[in-house]
């Protein structure tokens, strides 16, 4: 009975105040227009035409595309690790090969002791920053010895880890004529790495 | 051609002043029309109601019948007046304006209908219109609806015999008795060839017989012996219903109809609910599908863009997860660059000279060696003419860029200068 007695009188007022009422009704339509128009851009995501899903398709195209550019980027930096990685043995660790500085003379003057090679000097080892803890160990020697020593002693430093590099070398007969002793001068280059982040890259992957 | 919306059947239901309720059911077969049933209500029933009720029910009557009802309606008035060619909306208009003239009360208490006459025996050739009229008083009109209404019968109209004698009994004088007892309709030639006549008496007209009544308005005759008893003696009762249903069968009644009294919307039938509710469930069953439908475009658009979305937000994710880890390994890349830029040298001098050893022959013998980060120097030296240094490439480790030679005319020997680049393992065999 309520309910009747209620839409009646809705409708009573809405006959004695129909300007008022059609008033209110336009105001509600402006306002729920204006909310349609705002949000135009969720009306396109709720039903989204061709249109909006081959421009979503470009989109997705565009990801790809700088997706596949971040990857070759990352894939080229990773190959050069792997390779520096995989030539870890060409590297000074001191945590591996012990202190740089006493340790290469004491290679190179072992070497030619036991080859029969005679050094007249051994550089100092000299070091030269690269990084934090990466260095470039330089040394240079200088001796005499057969032939067959001189070739011998250069094949044993071939044959020792880690590397060593000739960053130059002269082999020339001390006598022209006689060919008996060959004079060696030359200079040796290590990379040594105390960096531990480097160490670990190099030494955990072996 | 038939259309179907035509009915072959009409169910008529009349009652005289005594209320009681007389029925009809008659067919219409090709052209020919026959009564197909009669039904006569119970003596000393309450109300009207019960009556039509009861001669509802046995005449089996239902609403895909064409149903009629009309007799005796108190304070009803028929007159015919001439009007000019109009439509029926005007010509209710003009009937409205006529009223007062003819009817001695206040329009305003009247409900009235009206039937334009047939050319036959109107003047519609002469741009006139002949136009029966039957006023009723409001109150008296609203208690026949509420008889209908009580009995719960549907009707398609409520006439009166005057309304609708014309032209099935045009060529008669005819009395009904149980309507208006002293009322006739009779031919003449006067009045535009029909005339309601009032009689002193009923003795003034003559009685028609049964036989004759069913052959003036048309129908096949019908047995009197299988009227109801009560009635087989005198069946003018069964006139009004007889002529109305004659009435219902002719294609007049659907011209005229829409300007009968007007009748509730409740009273009318609803006919062909099958084919109507078949109708809504097809246009219900189409939106539906239709809804189906727009609801699988929508949600398929709507799972094509939310992939093509989710596949967007998962490849950015995946790019910025490459590039925070490019950026991660950027500056250890940088400085492994630096070290193998900064790696100078050759670490196999033993091997360059071995394999030099190896390609020339005893005739020629190394006369220095000297080297510079990946370029080497060799002198060879050798006596003899004819002879040339072997290809130094076939060392493999290390490729020829220039080759000088000098010959010293003083002891006759040969110095060749080779300029060779070490070719680090990687570069070997071709693969640089």
């Amino acid at each position: 009975m309520a309910k009747t007695k209620t839409k009646t009188s809705f409708k009573e007022d809405f006959q004695k105040h129909p300007v008022v009422f059609s008033m209110v009704f336009v105001v509600l339509s402006i306002i729920a227009l204006v909310i349609l128009f705002m949000n135009i851009g969720s009306i396109s995501t709720i039903w989204p035409t061709s249109t909006t899903i081959n421009e979503k398709k470009l989109d997705l195209v565009k990801v790809q595309e700088e997706l596949q550019v971040a990857m070759n980027e990352l894939n080229e930096i990773q190959l050069d690790e792997e390779s520096f990685i995989n030539h870890n043995a060409d590297f000074w660790i001191t945590e591996r090969d012990g202190n740089a500085k006493v340790n290469i003379q004491k290679r190179i003057n072992g070497a030619a002791a036991r080859h029969g090679v005679s050094l007249s000097s051994v550089g100092a080892v000299r070091a030269d920053k690269i990084s934090d803890g990466i260095f470039i160990m330089t040394t240079s020697i200088r001796g005499e010895g057969p032939l067959k020593s001189i070739i011998d002693f250069l094949g044993e430093l071939q044959g020792v880890q880690p590397r060593f590099y000739w960053q130059s070398i002269l082999l020339r007969p001390k006598n022209v004529k006689t060919l008996s002793n060959i004079m060696i001068t030359g200079g040796i280059q290590v990379i040594a790495i105390e960096d531990e982040r480097m160490t670990r890259l190099l030494i955990d992957k072996e | 051609m038939s259309n179907i919306w035509e009915h072959n059947e009409c169910v008529v239901l009349s009652w005289n002043k005594e209320r009681s309720v007389f029925g009809v059911k008659v067919e219409k077969k090709g052209d020919q029309l026959h009564v197909l049933d009669t039904a006569v209500s119970s003596e000393n029933l309450d109300s009207l109601s019960l009556g039509l009720a009861e001669v509802m029910g046995a005449l089996n009557a239902s609403e895909t019948h064409l149903m009629l009802a009309g007799g005796d309606i108190s304070s009803s008035i028929v007159f015919d007046i001439t009007l000019p060619t109009m439509s029926i909306a005007d010509t209710r208009q003009a009937v409205l304006y006529e009223l007062p003239r003819h009817v001695p009360c206040d329009p305003q208490e009247l409900v009235f209908g009206f039937r334009i006459l047939p050319a036959a025996s109107g003047k519609s050739a002469t741009g006139k219109n002949l136009v029966r009229i039957v006023a009723v008083k409001k109150k008296h009109w609203n208690e026949i609806i509420a008889e209908l209404s009580s009995a719960a019968i549907h009707v398609d109209a409520v006439l009166t015999p005057y309304l609708i004698i014309d032209p099935l009994l045009s060529e008669e004088d005819i009395l009904f008795y149980d309507t208006e007892e002293y009322v006739s309709f009779s031919s003449s030639s006067e009045y535009h060839g029909r005339q309601i006549i009032v009689h002193d008496s009923e003795d003034d007209i003559s009685d028609v017989s049964f036989d004759d009544f069913l052959k003036n308005i048309g129908l096949l005759q019908y047995d009197i012996k299988a009227l109801p008893e009560s009635i087989q003696e005198d069946p003018s009762s069964f006139f009004p219903p007889l002529l109305m249903a004659a009435y219902g069968m002719t294609p007049e009644y659907g011209n005229d109809r829409n300007s009968f009294l007007k009748l509730p919307s409740s009273l009318i039938p609803e006919r062909y609910r099958t084919l109507r509710a078949s109708f809504f469930g097809l246009v219900a069953t189409i939106i539906l599908l239709m809804l189906i439908l727009i609801g699988r475009f929508w949600w398929e658009a709507k799972d094509r863009y939310q992939k093509i979305t989710k596949e967007i937000t998962n490849i950015d994710q995946l790019k910025v997860n490459t590039e925070n880890r490019t950026k991660a390994l950027r500056e250890k890349a940088g400085i492994i660059s630096e070290i193998v830029k900064k790696k100078k040298g050759i670490p196999e001098i033993a091997t360059c000279i071995r394999a030099i050893s190896m390609v020339l022959p005893k005739t020629m013998c190394l006369g220095s060696f000297a080297s510079r980060d990946d370029a080497i120097d060799i002198s060879i030296r050798y006596k003899g003419k004819g002879l040339t240094v072997p290809d130094l490439n076939q060392t493999k480790i290390m490729k020829v860029i220039t080759m000088t030679t000098r010959i010293n005319s003083r002891d006759n020997s040969t110095n060749v200068y080779v300029r060779l680049n070490y070719l680090p393992p990687e570069k070997r065999n071709g693969k640089n």
